[in-house]
């Protein structure tokens, strides 16, 4: 018996939300590919320079917005539905939100490969950040905002199976993987309200012609509201995953249940109040509110190494079980070659790669030395492209064989298909960052001009072209593998009773060693909202005071 | 709440590393004066005509302004005026006060190799102070996409030496 | 490709999980993260000598920067 047998409702809606982030990685990872041998003038002539940012816009949004939020979406209808024991309270209203979100997916889909049509009205160049005055078609922002409706409901899904759990368990703690999932969630509820405020009240009466003109900053800020909050809804998952997965892969137990979810309160009420510093370089916002945003950010390291610890120490724990001694000898007791767990600790690794660029990133005045350069994508390709992706390619080699009842093929190539990935991103990210400093620029066609040349810090220009024209090679190999590994699972797998070892053993330190407060759920929301508030109430006002829509740019269509 | 003794001990050193990462950029910020661009007038940037990005350029600052020269650049699809079509062109050893708007879409304002890079957003200003030690000819470019020819946009800065500076190519 | 798939097979059929192949029981009282607490304390050392160099030679050493 596994998953699929004792809860085969959830199963269905679960696989289906894979089968689109699957696709949608499909899709967005091979224009990956094409952008990184276009930007290095290794092959120019796939596409036109003009039709990059088209592809771009393809890539950020179906890897960074649908891969994501549907990958997501199955995670927690598993999570929920396994740890409360209990499938979902209504299916026909947990399928309207797939549907919903689905639908929201295909317009915008449709509106960003309009580009590619000559002479298509229907476009939508503008990039996953969609900074206005530049105007995409209507379809586009109306399709995110139902991707983000489709989202909301999903939320109000788990909450809907948490209640009703409650009223049969009032005395017993929010199981764990339950208790991660809402408040992934509770953050998401913050956080995209500043998207569905810009997007629903500014850039779609905008698009559809209502208004002619607009005030970039206010949509960029709310934009900003929600883009850094995002990150971690991203990455609150991979958490989710190596908090109550990874230490069983490991053959160990969680170190500590109530570091989880001290850790995840600690997100809810942070994540919101740093969007600021994706403005450090922008002007109309004043440096005090930018220090702010400063020390909020810095201080959301600390949750990142409280889980560093508590990780690693479920891993060690595993390994020692496993007969591992000494300060750093157990790491080889580690089960390296089961593909699940390889996948979640490289990513890991490069995780903390990752957090020291980010560091830089965050740290003001620093961080003018590499905004907007390739260091920044650098950066976001080792937490969302390999922390996030990585860690979900890899939890699905242990989670589909138990959402279809069949095991695992081609186990060799899903055991080489995570150390490729760490090896193309190891080449690429590096050179990235590189790149940065030499200043090179991210988001750009052709990083090569007439009046100047760049000088690499480190290294060589054309080295670090090379390491990225290569990087994304090994990577887009290592997707194909991952994408046939699954497909043939999926669907030619054997069929089995236990097609893979189910079981979570539970914490070393349990929930009866965790504060009852730290379950209060309406307690951190309004901590959450009070800090939101002070971060941006004044600003916003100021931003509003003159006007929605002035000082007004005139509408720029792409 | 059971913490483990070393789990304990691993906070107070990230507390640490987040209070030391904080305390170098303070350093940074009042010691060696690094700074981030803040607030400024905001324009209309459908009525510029009216403002000195009407005619840009290096101007001579005001008598008893703090800074030396200022220089008004207008970033636009796709290019910097001036910045494109000719250089920029600073002399050493002086205050100088940028001022960047655009008249069109987000663009950005980065000096290749430098410290200088900030955001270029309709409606408000950037504006910020700085000051070049030697004589050398910079790159310019846009790095937030602006259109599909945001690649060709570029540029040159061009810092001469204080003596060679010629005070009559200035916006008077 | 068959027989590697076959012989990928026959690998996942003799594979044991990794709580097959445990040899002891460690409980919460017995078990103290000693190598957790080097491999974290090691990372803490290379982020503090990155960001050193980074702040004070790779930027603050690299002008002309924006003064104010």
């Amino acid at each position: 018996m596994t998953f699929i047998d004792n809860y085969p409702k959830s199963a269905k809606i679960a696989k289906a939300n894979f089968l689109v982030a699957f696709i949608a990685l499909a899709i967005g990872g091979l224009f990956g590919l094409i952008q990184a041998l276009h930007r290095t003038g290794w092959a120019r002539n796939i596409i036109s320079s003009a039709e990059y940012y088209t592809m771009l816009t393809g890539h950020g949004v179906l890897l960074a917005l649908v891969f994501t939020t549907f990958f997501i979406a199955g995670l927690f209808v598993w999570g929920v539905t396994r740890s409360l024991d209990r499938e979902p309270e209504n299916m026909a209203f947990s399928w309207s939100w797939f549907w919903i979100m689905l639908i929201g997916t295909l317009m915008a889909t449709v509106a960003i490969l309009g580009g590619f049509v000559e002479g298509s009205s229907i476009r939508a160049a503008v990039l996953y950040t969609f900074y206005p005055p530049m105007q995409a078609h209507p379809l586009f922002y109306i399709g995110a905002a139902l991707l983000i409706i489709g989202s909301w409901m999903a939320g109000a899904d788990w909450f809907r199976s948490y209640l009703a759990w409650r009223k049969e368990h009032p005395d017993e703690r929010i199981p764990l993987q339950t208790y991660m999932t809402l408040f992934t969630m509770l953050m998401w509820y913050v956080c995209t309200v500043g998207v569905a405020l810009e997007v629903v009240v500014l850039l779609i009466p905008w698009s559809l012609g209502w208004v002619n003109q607009i005030d970039p900053l206010l949509p960029r800020t709310l934009f900003w509201y929600f883009g850094h909050a995002v990150v971690y809804f991203w990455l609150l998952p991979a958490y989710f995953v190596w908090y109550s997965i990874l230490p069983k892969l490991s053959g160990g137990r969680l170190f500590s249940d109530s570091m989880a979810r001290i850790v995840f309160i600690i997100f809810l009420i942070l994540s919101t109040p740093v969007g600021y510093h994706h403005q450090y370089a922008d002007p109309g916002i004043t440096v005090g509110f930018k220090f702010y945003a400063m020390a909020t950010t810095l201080l959301l390291l600390l949750p990142s190494l409280l889980t560093l610890f508590t990780v690693v120490a479920s891993m060690e724990h595993g390994a020692k079980q496993r007969g591992g001694k000494g300060y750093f000898a157990w790491l080889g007791k580690l089960p390296w070659g089961e593909p699940a767990f390889a996948g979640c600790a490289l990513a890991g690794i490069m995780f903390a790669a990752g957090g020291f660029s980010g560091i830089i990133n965050a740290a003001m005045n620093i961080n003018i030395l590499v905004h907007n350069t390739i260091w920044v994508p650098g950066h976001f390709h080792l937490t969302v492209g390999t922390a996030v992706a990585l860690t979900f390619m890899a939890i699905s080699y242990w989670l589909v064989p138990q959402l279809t009842g069949r095991k695992l093929k081609n186990k060799t190539l899903a055991l080489i298909q995570p150390y490729l990935w760490f090896l193309g991103m190891t080449l690429m990210s590096n050179a990235m960052h590189r790149g940065g400093l030499a200043g090179i620029p991210r988001r750009t066609a052709e990083p090569n001009y007439s009046q100047f040349d760049f000088e690499a810090v480190f290294g060589t220009i054309s080295e670090i072209k090379w390491q990225i024209a290569i990087g994304g090679i090994l990577l887009t190999v290592s997707l194909v593998f991952f994408l046939w590994v699954i497909f043939n699972s999926w669907f030619r797998g054997e069929r089995a009773d236990k097609p893979v070892d189910d079981f979570i053993p539970a914490a070393l330190s349990g929930p009866e060693h965790a504060p009852k407060i730290l379950d209060n759920i309406k307690l951190w929301v309004l901590l959450a909202i009070a800090l939101v508030l002070i971060a941006y109430s004044v600003p916003l006002a100021e931003m509003v005071m003159d006007g929605l829509f002035s000082p007004g740019a005139p509408t720029i269509p792409v | 709440m059971h913490i483990h003794r070393f789990e304990r001990f691993w906070i107070g050193v990230s507390l640490v590393a987040i209070a030391i990462f904080i305390a170098t950029v303070v350093i940074g910020f009042s010691v060696y004066d690094l700074r981030v661009i803040g607030a400024e007038k905001t324009v209309d940037p459908q009525n510029l005509q009216e403002t000195k990005f009407a005619d840009p350029g290096v101007r001579k600052a005001e008598p008893g302004s703090e800074v030396d020269y200022e220089v008004y650049v207008m970033s636009r699809q796709f290019m910097f005026n001036p910045g494109t079509a000719e250089p920029i062109t600073v002399p050493t050893d002086a205050k100088i006060r940028f001022h960047i708007t655009s008249p069109d879409v987000l663009h950005g304002f980065e000096v290749v190799g430098t410290n200088l890079n900030t955001m270029v957003i309709p409606g408000q200003v950037a504006t910020f102070t700085t000051r070049f030690d030697t004589p050398k000819t910079y790159g310019l470019l846009c790095n937030e996409y602006c259109g599909a020819a945001h690649h060709v946009m570029e540029g040159r800065l061009k810092v001469v030496s204080k003596s060679q500076f010629n005070e009559k190519q200035l916006v008077q | 490709m068959d027989s590697n798939d076959k012989k990928a097979e026959n690998e996942s059929n003799s594979e044991t999980s990794p709580s097959d192949e445990k040899i002891r029981e460690l409980s919460l009282e017995e078990f103290n993260p000693h190598g957790t607490l080097a491999l974290t304390l090691l990372y803490f050392v290379l982020l503090l000598v990155l960001w050193f160099f980074m702040y004070f030679v790779e930027f603050a050493g690299h002008g002309p920067s924006i003064l104010s």
